[in-house]
Formats: C-alpha cells, structure tokens, sequence
C-alpha cells in the first residue's frame, strides 16, 4: 500500500516505490479473489510553490457490475484552486483456482484533482473517502507545503512625460525584464481594449529583441515594448496594467511523488515543470490639457513640431502645359492630423485633386510621420507668378502656441502655349478631355416655327376647368344610378314620387275630356286625379278606395278638416257629374277642374 | 348662394389678370422673330457668328422664349467666346425643355472650360434616376398628362357604374394603376411649377466677380467668383442680390453682374 498508517510516506523513494509496486500487485490479486471494487489514491508532489500545479490522483477498479462511479469525497481542497478530470481504462484479468481458467473485465477509473496553491502555507489534503454502495475505504489524507515563488519575470512600465496636451506624442515604454527559467514571453495583443479608449496609439517596434542592462549591478536580459501614444481626451488618463503572459520551469525543488517512475525526475535528468504564469505591469497615469483657445480656421489638430516643403518640377512652362507641385509636410503629431495645407492664390490656375502618399518611420524614440502631396496645376494664361507660400497650421507644444510650417514661395514663367488665349487649353478628366476633342453640338434648326414655351398651361384658366366635366358626370350618373336603384326596390317611395306624373297625366285625359265636351269622360278623369293622387301618396290601393275611407286616412295624416270636406264634396261633383246625367256648360267644368287643380295643390303641399 | 352673375364675373378678372401677367408676344411679333431666327441661322452656318448672335438676339427682345432659339443663341455667344452669355441661354433653354440632350452635352462642355469648378453635390443612383424621371417631361407634357389621368379615371369609374362584373375588375385595375401614375406625376409637376415661379438662378457674366459678405462694397471680399459661375438668387436687394452656390457658400454680388436664368 502506498501509505502508512493515515500519512503518505515517501521519504525513501526508491524503497517506497518498491513497495508501492508490490502492495498494487498484492492488492489487484486480492481484490480479484474477494472484491469486487477496490480504490488507491496518490498525490504528485506534496512541496510545491505558489501558482504551481500539481495532482491527486484517485484510482478505482471496479467490475462490470460497476457503474456510474461516484467522485471520491477529499476535504481540506478549498485552500487550492482545483480543476477536476477523469478518465477510464478496461483490462481483462484472467484467473487460475483449483485448475479451472476464469476471465473477467476490469474497470479503471482514474479521478484527477488537479490542484493550484494560490498562497504559501502548509495545508493539509484529506481525509480522502471513496464510497460506494456498500464499498468504504479510507485512503488517508497528505499535507502539502506551498512555498512563495519568486517571480521570474518582472514589467515595469514607464512614460516619456508625465503631463501632456492633447495630440502630442508620447511614448510609453514596458519593459519585461526576465529571470531564470523564463521559456517563452507572449507580448500583450489587445492593446486596443487596454488603451484603445482614451489614446490614439502606434506600437514602434515590430520585433522585441532582447537586451542586456544592469539592474542593480547585475547583467539582466530586459525586453523595451515601445508605444508610441497620442491623447485623445482631456483629463487624468490611466493606462491600466498590460498582462505579460510567460511560461517558466521550475527547477530544483525537491519532489516526493506517488509514481513508482518518480525517481526518474530529478535534477541530473534535466527534468522540470513548465508552468504558465502572467504578470502584470502596474497602472500608470498623466494629465492630458487642452489645447489652448485661438487655433486658426485651417486647423486640422496637428500638435508637435512640423516642417513644410513645397517645390516645383518646373518653373517656367508654357501656357496649358501641367506642372507638379510637391508638398510635403513631416512632424510628429498623429499621422492622421497630416492633413492638406492651404495653397496660395492658385486662381490663375487649373488645379486638380492632388495624389497624396504618407509613411512613417522612427527617429531614436519619436514616431515621425512625413505626408506628401502631389498637386498637378496648368496655369491659363502666360505671365510671371508668384506662388506664395504653402502652409499648414499646427500646435507647438514646447513653446504653447499655434504655429504653421511654410514652405518658399515659388515664381513661374509661364509662356505663350500654342492655343490661343481666348480658348485656354485644359488637362482634365478623361470624360473632359473626350468632350473637348469634341465640340459643343450645333444649332438646332428644325421645321417649325419658334412659339413661347413659357406659356405654361397651369397658367391658364381654360386649363383647370378642363379638371372639372369628368367628375360632375360621374357625380350625375351616379345620383341617377342610386335613385333609380332605390326607386325599384321601395315601391311605397316610387308611387309618392311619381304621384305628381300621374295627376298630370289624369288631368291632361279630363282637359282632352272638356275639349270633347265628354261630361262622363271629364268627370271619370278628374275623379280618377283626385283619387289616385291621394291613394299614390298615402300608399293605398287605388280600387276600392271609398271617400270615407280616403278622408278618414286624410285626418290621420293630420290634414285640416276642411281640406278633408273639400275632397269629399269634390268627389260627390264628379259623381254627380259622372252618373247623374246632368248636362252643364263649360263653364261649370271649367270650375270644377280649377277646384280640383286647387285641392290638388294643397294635398300636394301637405301631403 | 352665390349668384352665377358673380362667379362668370370672376373669371373673367382671373382670365383678365392672368392674360395681363403672361402677357404673349403677338402675332407679329412671332412672325419677325420667326423671320430673325431663320436669317440668324443662315448666319451661323455661314460662321458668321456675330450676325447670328445679333440676330438671335433681336428674335429674343421679341419676347419669344423658345428653347431652340436660345439654345442657338447661346452656341452664337460660345463661339463669340461669351462663355457666361452662353451658359446663361443654355440654361433659360434647359428650364424650357429639360430633357433635351444637346443643352446638357453643350452645358458640360462649357462648364469645363470655365475657371471655377462649381459641382452640384453628387448624386447616388437612385437619386439620378428620380431627377432623370422627373426630367421626362416638361412642365405642359407633365400637366396634359394630368388631365388625361384624372379625366380617365373618372370616365373608367362611369364605366364601372355599367358594367359587368368581370369588366369592373379590369377596369378598377386600370384605374388604380392611372391613380398611381397620377401620384407620381403630380408631385414631380407641383416641384417643377414651384421651382419654375419661385426658385431663380443666376450665371455671372463678368470675366471676375467679387462676392461681398454683405450687400454693399464696404463689406469684407469673401471669394471672387469667375465668368459662368451657376448661382441660386436668394433675394434681390436694391442693386445687390443676395446668392449662393451650389456648394452652398453664399455672399453678396451685383446685380449688374449676373444674368437672371
């Protein structure tokens, strides 16, 4: 067995090894005849320093009838930061008893701890219990000593100035400054997250080397991370820490394992343990100010110390031939800020969009960046010109003031070109040039005559009282069309409305009928008038329609009485005309249809 | 209720005053200029650009706005090498007939030859293709084509009140898509009229122009402009028009300097 007593004990390796393999033999063998489950635990290293794993490791074999183990229960793990793993094995096991061969599968499963001390001290780990239905084992427990580690790599970051304005360059230098047992250095990549915010920035070096420097008397291999940085806000800014991630072997520590192959990692093999680590540089902060009030029009935000230069490829040329004029501005502000100067009166002259290149390089510990601009411009007519100079507007931060880099003025000749002056020859765009070659289209001749075209049509009356026939028919129609409609399915409404159509028709037959000198026909037409209007406009059946009825319905109707006894007497005259026989004169009939018109109006109007 | 004898009244002051706004040249007055362009034309071919430009100009003070004779009297003005003269004439020509090709092509031609660059801000595709829409038709097309929609629908809708039921699914479709054409129309029509009475451009006719930042001399030089610049006349202010570029930088200049499109 691997341990004595409840300790672990490996102080002599080599016979602790030994019997550890023989107790693992033995015990296989036991378990094979007698259990069915059996559980062993070790550890890795029991000295350990900060920040260094190491493992415990618990082992257990189990049978088929075994599944879903369970995890061991360890105590005293919350000292450590612990990441657990496991894994599984199988082995057939054959066995020989009284001469008959018998063969079984065995489980092994391996459960792993993987243990990080995160301060130095002594702590125990364990009691170390398995458990498993009706399986209980006590494995011990182990006490591991952490120990502080001293860092082998240390960051130191610094700044170039502590106070500075807005834009102007700074550099902030992070030096790694590695020890012994420093494998391999991974340079911080998420600058932008770090200092992204608050600084426009430009790292100076591609490649860190290593350098040799003394600290503290002593040779020490260093390693400068160079950022160039440019304030973007006003205030207080702080860099907070840049992590360097590192990988360091530990060396030399005197490790007591659980494993029968421990004592082939010692210190004559070479062996080691390659941890990875990070170290952090510690915060650092300046004041940024703002630029002061009075910054010229022009200006773009440069701030550093600027130099101009403006030249010519040539100084005396003829009219309509192009020149280039080169414009290079260099400093060391934000290389964005480069922007284009401001040209001097270049009226006289066709000047095009100029082809602008920019680079930057490093002068000792200063970004500089250097942007040229390339101007083609044709001057128009002959002369001598004076260019005056080119500037470009920055903010010195040595001396606090707004300045501006400007170059020499430039004096051209410009000479008779071969085109007349009236019509200047251009350079221009390629669509220009193909027009120019061209000429400007002829005049238009046509067939007819020449008529104002301003006279515009919404100026005229006629016009917009065209708008209006097409909706006034369709507004008639469409009343027609609905009243139509209703007319045919309200019977009640079609007899009132053409109750008046049918009285006129009534009377025409009992004028016919007075023309004629027909009594009977006379007096049948004007009776079938009056009786008919009256049963058209109050919906009653016409036949059968007696006077009583027809004046009872009339006071219902709230007529006055007299019209009610009007229309009675009325009705008795074309009775007594119709049936009695009576021969009177034109006269008579006359009053009679002039009765019976006068009746018809005012049921008409009551009605 | 208004008596007819006060509506008939009415219009006739409208027609009155409108006949007096626009007044037309005359009958007579058409025929010289007629008789003008055809001798300025003769001219021209000729070379004889000055006649033709003297010509042209005499068929113009007859009060005849017809886009070809401006159009010809601003190639006159070119070749008199007025280049401001000859912008000012292809413009008057443009508002006239805005989708005719040559005044664009000759327009381009001369703006390049003249000393300021003065570029509209540039359009996207899609706004090309609704200014080259709305540059389809010209101010009376666009309002007979009006008419014609709104006369249509209404005439499709009397059809629709007699019609059979499937016909009525023909022609309500017909009338939503001459609806719909109408909509389209009629905006672009109403920015036309309102740019056409409101809106007043001005090229500058002079070989250099100070713009002032105020409307008199005593005011600071903002930027001296050059023969042809295209100008949008804000406001006239005695002899000071108040204007601005197409870029949008704006001042003062004389009004003697600049030529009304």
């Amino acid at each position: 067995m691997p341990f004595v007593g409840n300790k672990f004990d490996f102080s002599h390796r080599p016979f602790g090894a030994f019997f550890a393999l023989i107790c693992t033999i033995v015990c296989l063998f036991a378990t094979s005849a007698r259990a069915e489950i059996s559980a062993e635990a070790s550890i890795s290293a029991k000295d350990v320093g900060v920040g260094e794993p190491f493992q415990l490791s618990v082992q257990v074999t189990a049978d088929d009838n075994a599944a879903n183990l369970p995890w061991p229960t360890v105590e005293g793990l919350d000292k450590f930061t612990v990441a657990k793993s496991t894994g599984t094995s199988r082995s057939m096991q054959t066995s020989i008893i009284n001469g008959r061969i018998s063969q079984r599968n065995l489980y092994i499963t391996t459960f792993v701890f993987k243990l990080t001390a995160q301060k130095p001290g002594t702590f125990p780990v364990g009691p170390i219990r398995y458990t498993y239905k009706d399986y209980d084992r006590q494995m011990g427990s182990a006490s591991v000593t952490v120990t502080k580690q001293e860092a082998a790599l240390n960051t130191v970051p610094t700044l170039s100035k502590k106070s500075a304005f807005v834009g102007e360059q700074v550099l902030y230098t992070l030096r790694i400054i590695a020890g012994q047992g420093v494998q391999q250095i991974n340079y911080p990549n998420e600058l932008q997250k770090l200092i992204g915010e608050k600084f426009f920035f430009q790292r100076l070096d591609k490649n860190i080397e290593p350098k040799v420097v003394k600290i503290n008397g002593q040779d020490t291999r260093v390693y400068d991370v160079r950022i160039v940085l440019f304030p973007l806000l006003v205030g207080k800014a702080e860099l907070s820490g840049i992590p360097v991630e590192y990988q360091q072997v530990t060396r030399g520590r005197q490790r007591r394992q659980g494993s029968v192959f421990d004592m082939f990692d010692d210190d004559f093999f070479g062996g080691g343990q390659v941890v990875t680590l990070t170290s952090v540089a510690n915060p650092i902060s300046m004041e940024i100010a703002s630029l002061p009030e009075g910054a010229p029009a022009d200006f773009t935000g440069a701030v550093g110390q600027f130099s101009l230069t403006a030249t010519a490829d040539k100084t005396t040329l003829a009219s309509g031939e192009a020149l280039t004029l080169t414009i290079t501005i260099r400093g060391d502000g934000q290389p964005k800020t480069l922007t284009k100067p401001r040209l001097p009166d270049l009226s006289q002259f066709e000047v095009f969009d100029p082809e602008i290149t920019s680079t930057s390089t490093i002068q000792g510990t200063t970004l500089v960046s250097t942007k040229t601009f390339k101007y083609v411009i044709v001057p128009h007519r002959k002369g001598e010109y004076n260019l005056g100079p080119v500037a470009f507007p920055y903010f010195d931060p040595n001396r606090k003031i707004f300045t501006e880099a400007k170059s020499q003025p430039i004096t051209l000749t410009v000479t008779q070109g071969k085109e007349s002056e009236a019509a200047p020859t251009h350079v221009m765009s390629q669509r220009e040039i193909t027009d120019i070659g061209s000429d400007i289209r002829h005049i238009k001749i046509g067939n007819g005559a020449l008529h104002s075209e301003d006279d515009f049509l919404y100026r005229e009356l006629w016009y917009w009282l065209l708008f209006l026939p097409s909706p006034i028919v369709f507004g008639l129609l469409l009343v027609i069309r609905r009243r139509s409609h209703r007319l045919q399915s309200d019977a009640t409404l079609k007899r009132k409305t053409q109750a008046s159509a049918q009285l006129r028709l009534r009377l025409k037959e009992a004028n016919e009928a007075l023309k004629q000198k027909n009594s009977r026909d006379f007096y049948k037409a004007l009776s079938q008038a009056v009786v008919g209007f009256v049963s058209d406009k109050l919906n009653i059946e016409f036949r059968g329609l007696t006077e009583e009825e027809a004046k009872a319905k009339l006071v219902v109707h709230g007529l006055p009485e007299a019209i009610s006894v009007e229309y009675g007497k009325l009705l008795q005259l074309c009775d007594f005309g119709q049936f009695g026989g009576s021969q009177r004169d034109d006269k008579t009939w006359k009053e009679a249809l002039d009765t019976a018109e006068t009746l018809l109006r005012k049921l008409d109007r009551e009605l | 209720m208004i008596p007819l004898r006060n509506i008939a009244l009415t219009i006739f002051l409208v027609t009155l005053t409108l006949g007096k706004v626009f007044a037309k040249p005359s009958a007579d007055a058409l025929a010289r200029a007629n008789r003008s362009f055809q001798e300025a034309n003769a001219a021209y071919e000729k070379t004889d650009f000055k006649k033709a430009a003297d010509l042209y100009r005499t068929a113009i003070d007859e009060g005849v706005a017809d886009s070809r004779l401006y159009f010809n009297y601003a190639n006159a003005m070119f070749r008199e090498n007025q280049l401001g003269m000859a912008i000012l004439y292809y413009e008057k020509a443009k508002k006239l007939a805005p989708d005719d090709q040559d005044i664009d092509a000759n327009l381009r031609f001369i703006n390049a030859q003249i000393v300021d660059k003065n570029p509209a801000p540039e359009n996207n595709f899609l706004t090309k293709l609704i200014w080259a829409m709305h540059n389809t038709f010209s101010i009376n097309q666009g309002l007979w084509i009006c008419l014609a929609l709104f006369t249509g629908i209404f005439m499709t809708a009397v059809l629709c009140l007699y019609a059979g039921a499937g016909l009525r699914a023909a022609l309500y479709t017909l009338m939503v898509f001459a609806g719909l054409a109408l909509c389209g129309i009629a905006p672009s029509l109403a920015y036309k009229i309102n740019q056409q009475e409101s809106l007043q451009y001005g090229i500058v006719l002079k070989q250099a122009v100070e713009m002032f930042s105020g409307p008199g001399e005593n005011f600071p030089v903002l930027i001296q402009v050059h023969e042809g610049t295209k100008f949008e006349i804000v406001e006239t202010r005695g002899d000071w028009v108040s204007v601005k570029l197409l870029n949008g930088k704006g001042g003062f200049v004389r009004l003697s300097d600049l030529g009304k499109v």
